[in-house]
C-alpha cells in the first residue's frame, strides 16, 4: 500500500468513526428552538407596541399647545432613541453567541 | 416509518413532536459533522443547536425534492462560515494570535484503552493537528468527500462552487494536509 492509499484510508477511517451526540443535546436544542421562537415573537410584539406608542405620542404632541419646532424636536428625539435601542437589541441578540464561539 | 418529507411537513405545521423526531433522526450525523468542522466538542454543540434554530427559520424555503440531509449540511456549512468569519474578525480586533484555545479533539469511545486504541488516538491527534492548520475552504470538501455519502455534484451544490473547484480543492487539501502532518511529526520528534 503506498503513502497516498494509507493517507486515504486514515482519513476515511477518521471521518467515518461513529460519534454519538451527547444525550441531552436534542432536549437542549428543542428548548433553544422554543426560546428563540418566543424571543422572536416578543421582539415583534415590542416593535409593534413601540410603533403604536410613537404614533399616539406624535398625535398628542402635534395637537397640543407646544410650538411646532419643539414638538418636532421632541418627536425626533423620542423616535431616535427608540430606533437605536431596537437596533442595538436586534444586532446584539443573534450575534451574542456566534461572536464568542471560536471554530 | 415516517419519511423526512412527512417530518418536515409536520414541523412546518408546528407539530413539536415531528420536529423532535427530525432532530433526533439526524442528531448523530449532524453532531459528527459539527465536530469535524469545529474540531472542538463545545463549539460543535453550540453549532448543532444554532443550526436547528436556523433550520426552523428557513424550513419554509426547503425544497422537498432535495435530500434533507444534504440541505441540513448546507445550512450547517453556511452557519459555520458565518460564525468563523465573526470569530475571525473578533480575534483580529481583540485577541493575540497566541491565545487561541488549542482544545484537542478526541473522539472518545467507551472501549478500554488498548495499545491499538492508543495508537489510533495518537494518529487521530496528529491528523487533527493537521486539519487545524488547514484553510477552512479545504476542510469542508474533505469532510464531505470522506463521508462517502455525497457525490461531487452534491458537494458542489452544498458549497456553492463548481464541481471542478471541488475536485481541485480536494486534491490541494490532501496535499496540504500531508505537508501539515509531516510538520507535526517532525515537531514531535
Amino acid at each position: 500500500m503506498n503513502e497516498e492509499e494509507l493517507r486515504d484510508e486514515l482519513l476515511s477511517r477518521y471521518f467515518n468513526e461513529p460519534v454519538q451526540a451527547p444525550p441531552r443535546l436534542v432536549e437542549q436544542t428543542l428548548q433553544k428552538i422554543t426560546a428563540s421562537e418566543r424571543l422572536t415573537k416578543s421582539l415583534v410584539t415590542a416593535v409593534v407596541l413601540h410603533v403604536i406608542v410613537l404614533i399616539l405620542l406624535g398625535v398628542c404632541l402635534l395637537t397640543g399647545p407646544v410650538p411646532l419646532p419643539g414638538k418636532l424636536a421632541l418627536l425626533l428625539v423620542f423616535g431616535l432613541s427608540q430606533t437605536s435601542a431596537a437596533a442595538v437589541l436586534l444586532f446584539c441578540l443573534p450575534g451574542r453567541k456566534g461572536t464568542a464561539a471560536g471554530s | 416509518m415516517i419519511t423526512d418529507k412527512q417530518l418536515v411537513e409536520g414541523s412546518r405545521s408546528g407539530h413539536g413532536e415531528m420536529l423532535g423526531l427530525l432532530v433526533d433522526r439526524y442528531k448523530d450525523d449532524l453532531y459528527r459533522f459539527c465536530r469535524h468542522l469545529t474540531l472542538n466538542a463545545q463549539d460543535a454543540e453550540d453549532l448543532f443547536q444554532e443550526v436547528w434554530v436556523r433550520v426552523i427559520r428557513k424550513l419554509e424555503k426547503y425544497d422537498c425534492e432535495r435530500t434533507f440531509k444534504a440541505w441540513l449540511f448546507q445550512v450547517t456549512l453556511n452557519l459555520h462560515r458565518d460564525r468563523y468569519r465573526r470569530w475571525k474578525k473578533l480575534q483580529i480586533r481583540f485577541l493575540n494570535e497566541g491565545s487561541y484555545r488549542a482544545d484537542v479533539l478526541e473522539i472518545r469511545d467507551s472501549a478500554p484503552l488498548t495499545e491499538e486504541a492508543m495508537l489510533r488516538n495518537e494518529r487521530n491527534a496528529e491528523l487533527e493537528q493537521g486539519l487545524r492548520s488547514l484553510s477552512k475552504k479545504y476542510l469542508a470538501p474533505l469532510i464531505l468527500y470522506y463521508y462517502n455519502e455525497f457525490s461531487y455534484e452534491e458537494i458542489a451544490e452544498m458549497l456553492g462552487i463548481p464541481v471542478g473547484t471541488v475536485k481541485s480543492r480536494l486534491n490541494q487539501g490532501k496535499r496540504l494536509l500531508q505537508t501539515a502532518m509531516r510538520h507535526v511529526k517532525e515537531e514531535e520528534q
